[in-house]
């Protein structure tokens, strides 16, 4: 009867260490398969915010806050001067974007003035006003950019029109999308 | 008996196993399927953004399975993941399942572009049209000028009760039919109720002009909202906003909308301000004195209807200061439009 319940102990024991053995594995499937998702999730994520972007480089020159109506598919520099003294949140609710984090900038590359230097702020009211500064921060990321995230420019050149002059000028704008990785 | 037990065990683990894997392969290929609308939600701005380049849009949809989107006041969701916040000013349903959705923009001005109105939809929406006398002309072209992206159907007053039988019977598996009524009065409640018999799921709103009755083209520019079965009014300005109440939930989701579009009124308002600035040092000769007064005092008009109650008398005094502002605005030969 001892040895009966001893040999029955044993097999028990054994059955025990089989389904532990299983499960180990499985479990060691399971984080695999969730690690190649993961990754994979990261590339969906990466690939359309990038796609995205580029719709939104296709469509920013048509924004009524900085876009030259009358004119077709240029961007208005008094416009976008005055737009980049609204609050923070105020530009958020045009540009902002739940999971692409993003930084737009326009620069002025013609006319090339030769004090055109820095950042524009849109504090002067003089119609000069781009002849002082040469890029316009239009968005920016809201959250913190990690120096671990992975990044990409998209550059295409925009049309400017100064109004005060009725004359054109070019630019660059870029749009840096950020990947959390 | 031992040998009994065994079995058992191996049964019950073999079922734990099954059941494991099955639920696990049901999951994925549930969370596969919904990825399309979750990818939606999660960029929902970014998406909505890209139907802005144009004064008009429409995108169809196909997720390939059953997907409820949920709509609420600055909010959207996909099934039960949490809400994502939206900046956009979005007229839909609470609710929109099925596998399919379409999505329509329309550029709102007041005088000068503002920004895009968004309505969301499905099949199992219907929206109608009914128009009088008076309004007649401004629906038919209302209709003509929006119908290559919107599907609209159109009824006069005095025959929708008698159509609505025939309507209904195509309309049996719909979710909510809107009649948005514009005119001098309200589709009167006899009619309600035979509409309401016909299409049990009917929902109406009634839109009144409240311009110039002796200008044709104005008299329906602007005006009062009421949703029935709801207390108040409320206001629309233009045609994009008109469309809203058709598409909108209810009356909160319609005001809420309103007031996002105050907002960004104010926003652009100030911006034009900030132009005017600029022009006025450039241009001596030019008088921009009295638009960028308009300005300022459009823009905080409109911060005033966003943080309180709008009625009839503000949104005519609005009216009136952006009548002269277009006027002035047109000022000719040597001085620059400001918009």
């Amino acid at each position: 009867m001892n040895k009966l319940h001893k040999k029955g102990m044993i097999e028990m024991m054994e059955s025990f260490m089989v389904i532990f053995v299983i499960f180990i594995l499985i479990g060691m499937g399971i984080f695999v398969y969730f690690k190649v998702s993961v990754s994979s999730t990261q590339e969906t994520h990466a690939d359309i915010c990038l796609s995205q972007s580029a719709k939104i480089m296709a469509a920013i020159t048509e924004i009524p806050d900085i876009s030259c109506k009358e004119k077709h598919t240029c961007i208005d520099a008094m416009k976008l001067d005055a737009f980049i003294q609204l609050e923070q949140k105020e530009k958020n609710k045009v540009l902002e974007g739940s999971v692409c984090p993003k930084n737009i900038t326009i620069e002025q590359i013609y006319p090339d003035e030769p004090e055109a230097k820095g950042p524009c702020k849109g504090l002067t009211n003089s119609p000069d006003f781009y002849k002082k500064c040469k890029t316009w921060s239009v968005f920016r990321p809201l959250t913190t950019v990690k120096s671990t995230w992975a990044s990409r420019n998209i550059e295409t050149a925009v049309s400017l029109y100064y109004p005060a002059t009725d004359t054109y000028g070019i630019g660059k704008l870029r749009i840096t999308v950020y990947s959390m990785g | 008996m031992e040998s009994v037990f065994k079995y058992i065990f191996a049964m019950i683990v073999g079922a734990m196993f099954i059941l494991f894997f099955v639920g696990f392969g049901k999951n994925i290929i549930s969370s596969s399927e919904k990825m399309d609308a979750v990818v939606l939600v999660a960029g929902f701005d970014d998406y909505l953004f890209t139907l802005t380049a144009n004064e008009m849009a429409k995108d169809d949809q196909n997720f390939g399975v059953q997907t409820a989107l949920n709509f609420k006041e600055g909010t959207i969701s996909s099934g039960k993941n949490k809400p994502t916040n939206t900046n956009r000013i979005v007229y839909a349903p609470k609710t929109l399942s099925g596998t399919k959705i379409t999505t329509r923009a329309i550029r709102w001005a007041f005088p000068y572009d503002i920004d895009s109105f968004f309505y969301i939809t499905n099949a199992k929406y219907k929206y109608v049209i009914v128009y009088d006398d008076s309004s007649k002309d401004f629906v038919n072209e209302l209709a003509e000028s929006i119908n290559r992206t919107f599907e609209i159907r159109t009824y006069e007053k005095s025959k929708i009760a008698s159509a609505a039988p025939a309507l209904g019977r195509g309309w049996t598996d719909m979710s909510r039919v809107t009649f948005l009524m514009i005119g001098d009065s309200d589709i009167s409640a006899a009619d309600k109720t035979k509409i309401k018999t016909a299409i049990p799921k009917a929902k109406f709103v009634f839109a009144k002009g409240l311009g110039n009755e002796e200008e044709p083209e104005n008299q329906w520019a602007y005006g009062s909202i009421e949703f029935d079965g709801e207390e108040g009014d409320s206001y629309y300005i233009g045609n994009a906003m008109l469309l809203g109440a058709m598409y909108a939930e209810n009356k909160a989701n319609y005001d809420f909308n309103f007031k996002r579009a105050m907002d960004r009124l104010a926003a652009v308002s100030m911006i034009y301000d900030g132009k005017i600035q600029k022009l006025s040092s450039a241009a001596s000769g030019c008088n921009y004195n009295i638009m960028a007064g308009a300005f300022t005092s459009l823009a905080n008009a409109a911060k005033e209807a966003k943080e309180g109650a709008m009625d009839a008398a503000k949104l005519n005094s609005m009216v009136s200061a952006v009548e002269s502002m277009d006027e002035t605005n047109s000022r000719g030969l040597d001085c620059t439009a400001v918009f």
